[in-house]
This record gives structure tokens, sequence and C-alpha cells, in this order.
């Protein structure tokens, strides 16, 4: 800009003063169209010299490489940051930790073949140690070398069970989310990006859904369809998909609204196209959110239902079924003590996988937001913790 | 209109109307309000030029673009394209179509998604109409970088990390992937400062050189208009009030409302002083667009009526007053203020309805303030003198007969009987402007405007309009 002139009008032509300030208002056309241009600046020379510096060229054969490494940078930039973030990344470890120690507890067969030989639970959960390991063993004995986490009532070894146990636990958890949050987007993105009508019917069987109590309904499904893993899946599942599909309409009314949805439309892409692309992926990061939130309360809901004697079938190594088993010594246990072992070790692993799920959720929030440096995130890591805690706390409770 | 090259776009009586009716029991009560946003349009889009919209904030320029592209269903009204209708087709035609139609948005950031990198923005397209996979896919995307002027490393970058002018650079690759023929580019420049404002303009002229694009134009910037467009349309509360190529509409005869746009164009001179045309209210709600001419509202060139012998000026008061009669619910709105904060001004000021002279003849005398809360508890002379001064009236009208309703709507409102005052001013003072709807008037090659002025039955000298016929206005020339 030579003279600070406004490059809109005369930037070109400097000859004409432009307005005659008497007022007649004679306007100076800006000349004929075409490039507008800067007089007194020769562009060629500054395009020919020798560069100021190498960085410009350096810039640019440097990120040549990591071109390709970058054009699906997103979920890795997300991994990245998901990596920084320590807290969430031990609760990673956990969970994972977890995963992996119930599923090793005890060898797997398929169909009769050995799928997974190691045993880390030193006895089956369900053999009763006095009858065939050892007659000295009484139920509710402390924990002791030999049995770290003590004997249950049954005597069975508690610490074989807790590690066995996860295995229902974790994994309905994950089940029943996987499926009700994909249902519950795919339900969400489509009544609010549709709207009208379809929108009114569609969450107005959302509100009838969200008439009941939760565990209500899965109690009356496991009533309906007896205990065992898949009818709680079912039970969980049926009905807990409203939450999410409320919770991804409301984003997607406001995503749908904005100017990149009518641009896909724009471009000429079908509405399953612009949902898939557009809508449900901005969406996503509160529904993450809420499904790793939700792990943890079908975790519970699940040791609820098995509380109250509903869930698995009684003697199951589930967290929850263990728990009910060993209900009526809370308040007062054989010979006036309370065996204390018999409970916190199946509800500590109820409060430490569930409490580390939510870790999880923040972290994943934290990493998918593209627009976040990842600066100054570890304060509100530290606040979910102590939601996740809270949460935790009452599944120790009920235990 | 006799053109012997079939225009890219014609588009014909495009009308958008939006609902906005509130609320269950205003639709079942049949009370529904409908937004005139686009009320009207005509305009056609040649190869290889570009077609300028201006128009103020809310006069339903993006409207209009979007309702171009079928974006927003319009109402009515036919938009062809190479001679076929578009608001026939259906949406898989559509979809297809959009390869020869592409829009660019006004705010770079929010019309690009945060979740994508600038790859696959450009890509999109490409994969949407399948135009090229793999290696070539790739090829293309670095490519249209390229010619947009970033570079193609970038690619995996996000929008956040581009600057406005290149994420604007961004949006027009995306336009550009499908290799269009029209671009409607709705306030592409306006989001941007002024020096990547030259940059993106440079960029789409040299874009329109390489690849023979046709630019549907929208801005509010006069000057940006000015120098891209080869011809503009000049738009108002839904309509075109004047188009025509861009030397023309920039030159004499105007529309009184072009006419107060160019004014308020600033200009880059130190000593200019900016006495513009203001224009005085808002503009009307696009609910309940007023009759006849759209801008007689706020026109400074009203046209008086064809039996006034008052100055065009003094008419305009009067029938200012009029108006503000009849929407009026109190007389407050009516008349000046004279509250406690005017009493400073006054002590300095001496023009002669603040005269302190006028004050001894108040029956009652009392402060200011008071007068200025109600000014129906003042005497008629100063009630009459604070209507006359809101309006900007002289004393007496220098045409008697108008004097004589003037005074009587003033003892009308004097009295609170604002509807008759209303009725009164209303039969005297109406502009032939509030009762006809004005054509377009061919006034040159190609150029039209829409206003009486331009009829026939307009009388030059005399500054009126013949009324009693319907304009009859050369209304044949409208394609413009």
């Amino acid at each position: 800009m030579t003279d600070g002139d406004d490059p809109g009008t005369d930037v070109t032509d400097d000859d004409d003063p432009g307005t005659d300030s008497a007022g007649s208002r004679a306007r100076s056309r800006t000349d004929e169209r075409g490039r507008i241009r800067i007089t007194g600046f020769d562009a060629d020379r500054v395009r020919d010299r020798d560069p100021l510096s190498e960085r410009g060229d350096e810039a640019a054969g440097g990120t040549n490489g990591g071109t390709a490494a970058e054009m699906d940078g997103r979920w890795r930039r997300g991994l990245r940051r998901f990596g920084r973030n320590r807290s969430a990344m031990t609760a990673l470890a956990i969970v994972v930790s977890m995963a992996t120690v119930s599923l090793l507890a005890r060898p797997v067969e398929v169909l009769g073949v050995v799928v997974q030989p190691f045993a880390l639970a030193p006895y089956d959960p369900t053999t009763i140690l006095y009858l065939s390991v050892d007659p000295s063993v009484s139920p509710y004995d402390p924990p002791s070398w030999r049995f770290p986490m003590g004997v249950d009532g049954s005597g069975r070894d508690l610490f074989s069970r807790v590690l066995v146990g996860g295995r229902y636990s974790i994994s309905i958890g994950f089940v029943v989310v996987g499926l009700t949050a994909s249902f519950g987007l795919a339900y969400g993105a489509i009544s609010g990006y549709y709207g009208g009508v379809v929108d009114e019917v569609m969450m107005r069987i959302v509100d009838v859904v969200f008439a009941f109590p939760g565990l209500v309904l899965a109690l009356v499904v496991v009533a309906t369809l007896g205990g065992g893993y898949w009818q709680l899946v079912v039970a969980f599942s049926l009905f807990g998909w409203a939450g999410y599909a409320r919770l991804v309409r409301g984003e997607v009314l406001s995503i749908a609204e904005r100017e990149y949805v009518v641009a896909a439309k724009a471009i000429g892409a079908r509405d399953r196209a612009v949902i898939r692309r557009h809508v449900a992926p901005n969406a996503l990061s509160p529904l993450v959110v809420l499904a790793s939130l939700n792990v943890g309360s079908v975790v519970i809901g699940v040791a609820a239902l098995g509380f109250l004697g509903l869930g698995m079938d009684p003697s199951t190594a589930e967290w929850g079924t263990m728990l009910d088993a060993t209900r009526e010594t809370l308040i007062q246990g054989p010979g006036g003590r309370i065996p204390w072992w018999a409970t916190v070790y199946p509800g500590g692993a109820i409060f430490v996988f569930v409490l580390a799920m939510n870790v999880i959720g923040d972290g994943i929030n934290d990493a998918l937001d593209a627009r976040t440096t990842g600066v100054g995130r570890d304060g509100r890591g530290g606040r979910k913790e102590r939601d996740g805690g809270d949460r935790g706390d009452r599944g120790g409770d009920e235990s | 209109m006799s053109d012997s090259v079939e225009p890219v776009l014609r588009v014909e009586g495009l009308k958008t109307h939006y609902d906005s009716t509130d609320g269950f029991l205003d639709r079942l009560l049949g009370r529904s309000r409908r937004v005139r946003a686009v009320d009207g349009v005509d305009f056609e889009l040649r190869e290889g030029e570009t077609l300028g919209v201006v128009g103020e904030s809310g006069c339903g320029k993006t409207t209009l673009a979007r309702s171009v592209l079928r974006l927003i269903e319009p109402t009515a009204g036919s938009v062809y394209h190479r001679g076929e209708d578009l608001t026939t087709l259906s949406s898989a035609e559509l979809r297809d179509r959009r390869t020869d139609l592409q829009y660019v948005f006004q705010d770079p950031l929010s019309s690009l998604n945060p979740r994508l990198t600038a790859g696959d923005v450009v890509a999109e397209p490409l994969d949407v109409h399948g135009l090229a996979t793999g290696s070539e896919r790739d090829e293309r995307v670095r490519e249209l970088l390229e010619t947009v002027g970033l570079n193609p490393n970038h690619a995996g970058r996000y929008p956040h990390e581009f600057s406005g002018g290149q994420r604007q650079r961004l949006g027009i690759a995306r336009a550009l992937a499908v290799d269009p023929e029209v671009i409607v580019c709705d306030e592409p420049v306006s989001a941007l400062d002024a020096s990547v404002q030259a940059q993106i303009l440079n960029l789409l002229a040299d874009l329109q050189e390489d690849f023979g694009l046709s630019y549907v134009f929208i801005a509010h910037d006069l000057r940006v208009v000015e120098h891209v467009s080869d011809r503009v349309a000049v738009m108002y509360l839904g309509e075109f009030v004047e188009r025509g190529p861009t030397d023309a509409v920039f030159e004499p005869p105007h529309h009184p409302y072009t006419e107060a746009l160019l004014s308020a164009i600033p200009e880059p001179d130190p000593l200019w002083d900016g006495d513009g045309i203001r224009l005085t209210g808002t503009v009307p709600s696009p609910i309940d667009p007023p009759d006849g001419c759209r801008f007689h509202t706020r026109c400074p060139r009203l046209v008086p009526g064809a039996d006034s012998d008052l100055p065009a000026n003094v008419w305009r008061s009067v029938a200012a007053l009029a108006r503000r009669a009849a929407n009026a619910d109190d007389v407050t709105s009516l008349t000046a203020t004279r509250g406690a904060d005017d009493r400073t001004i006054r002590a300095g000021d001496s023009t002669p309805r603040t005269d302190p002279a006028t004050r001894p003849r108040d029956p009652t005398p009392r402060p200011d303030a008071v007068i200025g809360r109600d000014p129906t508890e003042a005497s008629r002379e100063t009630f009459g003198g604070l209507v006359r001064e809101e309006f900007d009236l002289p004393e007496t009208l220098p045409d008697a007969g108008a004097e004589e309703t003037l005074g009587e709507a003033i003892d009308a409102l004097y009295d609170d009987r604002i509807g008759t005052a209303a009725a009164l001013l209303e039969s005297a003072f109406t502009s032939p402007c509030e009762r006809h709807h004005p054509p377009e008037y061919g006034v040159g090659s190609d150029h039209g405007i829409a206003c009486l002025r331009y009829d026939d039955g307009f009388d030059e000298e005399a500054g009126t309009f013949e009324d009693g016929s319907e304009p009859a206005g050369s209304s044949d020339s409208t394609a413009g």
C-alpha cells in the first residue's frame, strides 16, 4: 500500500485527486476492471530476489515429506494429545490392565479349543476351597498370603473371583455402550438433521423412554427374560440409547445450521453423506464423553442388578453379584466380626474401573477437540476426576 | 434482452418467503407471518461476466444467492441454467447440476468444517461427484490448492490454522473443484481486511479469466462491486430497484436509493466532508413491506402529489408527519422533545421556535420537563410548534389549502385524536409513490430503474406525477 490507499478504490491512478471537496460529489471511478495493482511497487523484483532467509524454503521442503503423515493427521494428533494427558494415560493403563488381567485370569476355551492358555488366577472362581483344595479353609477367612483377598462366604477364593469377574462387568459395559451410543448417534442425527415432523415424532418416542427410570426398565426386562449375560446386555441397551439420541439431536440442531453444512449441500453431497461426514463427527465429542461416563454407569447398573439378585446367576463371579452374595455380612458377619474383604475388593474393583473410565472420557474429549491447543488442560482433567470419584464412591456405598 | 448469447443463468420472478409464524397456536388460527426476503427478482447472467448485487444488510441478498442455487427453496419463480429450470429439478438432478453452479461463502471459517483438513475440504466435491480417485485425486487437490495460491503442502492443515484470506482461498478452491460455470459469491470479501480483500478480488479476477467463470457477486461495499462488476443490481427490501451496466448505475440518472448509497461511499480524501444523503428511519420490516414503492418511507426524493403547490422538501416533511401519525399510538412521538436536557442547549440557541418570548403566552407556565413529558398539556401554539419542529416544517405552509389541513390535523393531534389526524393528513398528502408499485423503467441501454420519476407520467419541471392513470412506463425493457 504505497499511499495508504484502500485497495478497494483508486490504488492505481494517483493523477486524479478524486473527490471534489466542494461537494459536487464527482467521484473518481475506479478504473478498468481486473487486477488491483499497487503502483510504485515492483512485484517481480521481490519475487526474483534472493530469499531473505532459508526459512521459507526449508518449511516447504520440511513439510513435503510429512504431508502424507499429515493427511490423516486428525486422529494421529488426537492420539498425541491424548498421550500427553498424564491422568488419562494412567486411567487408560488401569482399564487396559484390568481388562487384560480379567482376560488372562483363566484359560478361555472356544468350542473345546484353548485359545487363551494363561491362568493368572490361582483357582477357578467357582472352586469351593474347603471341598477340593484344602479342608482347613473356612468361609470368610481373612486375607492371607495364600488367599490375598481372603475367602468369601461360600469358601471360594476372592482374588480369583475378582480377577475373573472383570470379564463380565467390563465387557457388558463396553458392549452396551457401543450398541446404545451408535444407535443413539444415528437416531439423534437423523432427528436433528431432518427436523420438523420427523424430529417431533422421534423425540416423543425418546420422551416415552425417558418417562421410566432406566434401572426399573432394566429390572423389568431381566425379570421377563431371566438373568444372564446377553439378557443384561438387552436390558441395558433397549432403553439406554435415549440419552445419546437426545444429546446428539441437540448438537445436530446447532450443527445443521452451520455454514459448512450448507456448503456441503452446495457441493452436491447427499443428506446421508452430509450427516456422516459433517454432522455426526462434529456431534461426536459430547457423545464420547457421555459414553465413557456411561460405561461406568452401566457397570454400576449391572452391579446394582446383581446386588438385587437379578443379574447373573448368584454363583457367577461378577462384581455386583459378588457384593450381593455378601450383603448380609455388612451388618453383622459371622461371629460378630465383619469380613470387610468380601465387599471392599469387588466394590473397589468397580470403583477403580468407573473412575478410570471417566478420566479416559475426559481425555478423549480434550484430544478430539480440534481447536484446543492442549495447553492448560490438566486442570479440567482434575475436576472430572473428582466427579468420577464421587460416582465411584456411590458404587462403593452400595456394597 | 434480445441477446444472441443465451445467458448462463436467468432468474425470473424469484420469490423466497420465510414462514415466521411463531407457535402452534398462531398456525392453528391462521395468523401466519411471512417474511418476504426476496420478492420478485429477475436477472440474467451472461457467460464470463460478473453481476454485482448491492444492498443494505437485511435486504435479502444472501437469501437471493441461496435461492438461486436452491440451497433455500424459493417460494416462486424460476432459475434457468442453460435453458433448464433448476426449480423443477429433482434433488438427484440438482446434485448433478451443482458441478456447474457453485457458491462461495461470506464467513470463510464457519463455512469450513473444523474437523476436515484443507485437503479433505477440497477433495470433498471430487469424492461427491466421483470426479477423481486415488493418486489422480491427490494430484487434483494439490493443483487446486496451487491454483488459489495456497501451498499444496498445507493440505494436511486444519481450517483454524489458516489466516482469514487463506480460508477464503480454500473456500474458492472447494468451489473450483467441480469446474463450475457459475460461482455465486456471497460477500466473499466482507469478512476480510482491506489488503486481503484486494488479494481475493485479484484471485477471483484471475480465475474468471483462466476458467471463463461467471460470477454473481454479492456485496454491501459499493467500491468492491464497482471494481469487479460488469453489471450491477441494487437491491432494496427483496426487490431490485436499479440494475444496469456498472458505469450506467454509477452515473446519473440514479434511483434515489442508489443515489443515497453512492453518496455514502467514503472517499480517501482528508478534505472530504462526508455530506452524503442521509436516509432517515430504518428499513421497513419485510414481513409487512410498504405499499407502492418500497422505498417511499425513506425516500429523500419522494414524488409529491400532482395537486400540490408546496415545495418538494416541505411536501416531504408533511408526508413524513402523515406517515408517522398513521403508525403512532401516542402524540409524544410526533413532537420534538424539549426535555430537561434540552434546556442547556436552548440557553445558547435562539431559533424562533425556542424563543423564550413564546413562553409567556403559555396560560400556565410550567417547567419544560413537564412539557417534554406530555406535550398536549402545553398550549395549542406550543404544541403546534413542537410538531412543526419535529418535522422541520415552517411556521406556516406556503400553500393556504395545505396549511389549513395541517392546522386541522394538529388540532386533532392536540385533542389526542391521532386517527383523525392521520386520516386528514393521508387524504391530503399521499404520494403517488405510496400508491403505485413502480415497474422497471428503461433509462438507457440495458439500464433499468424502478422509480416513478422515470415514468412518462412524471412531470420533470413541476416534479409531480400525473396521478389517476396507472404508471404506464416502458416496463417492456425489464430485461436488464
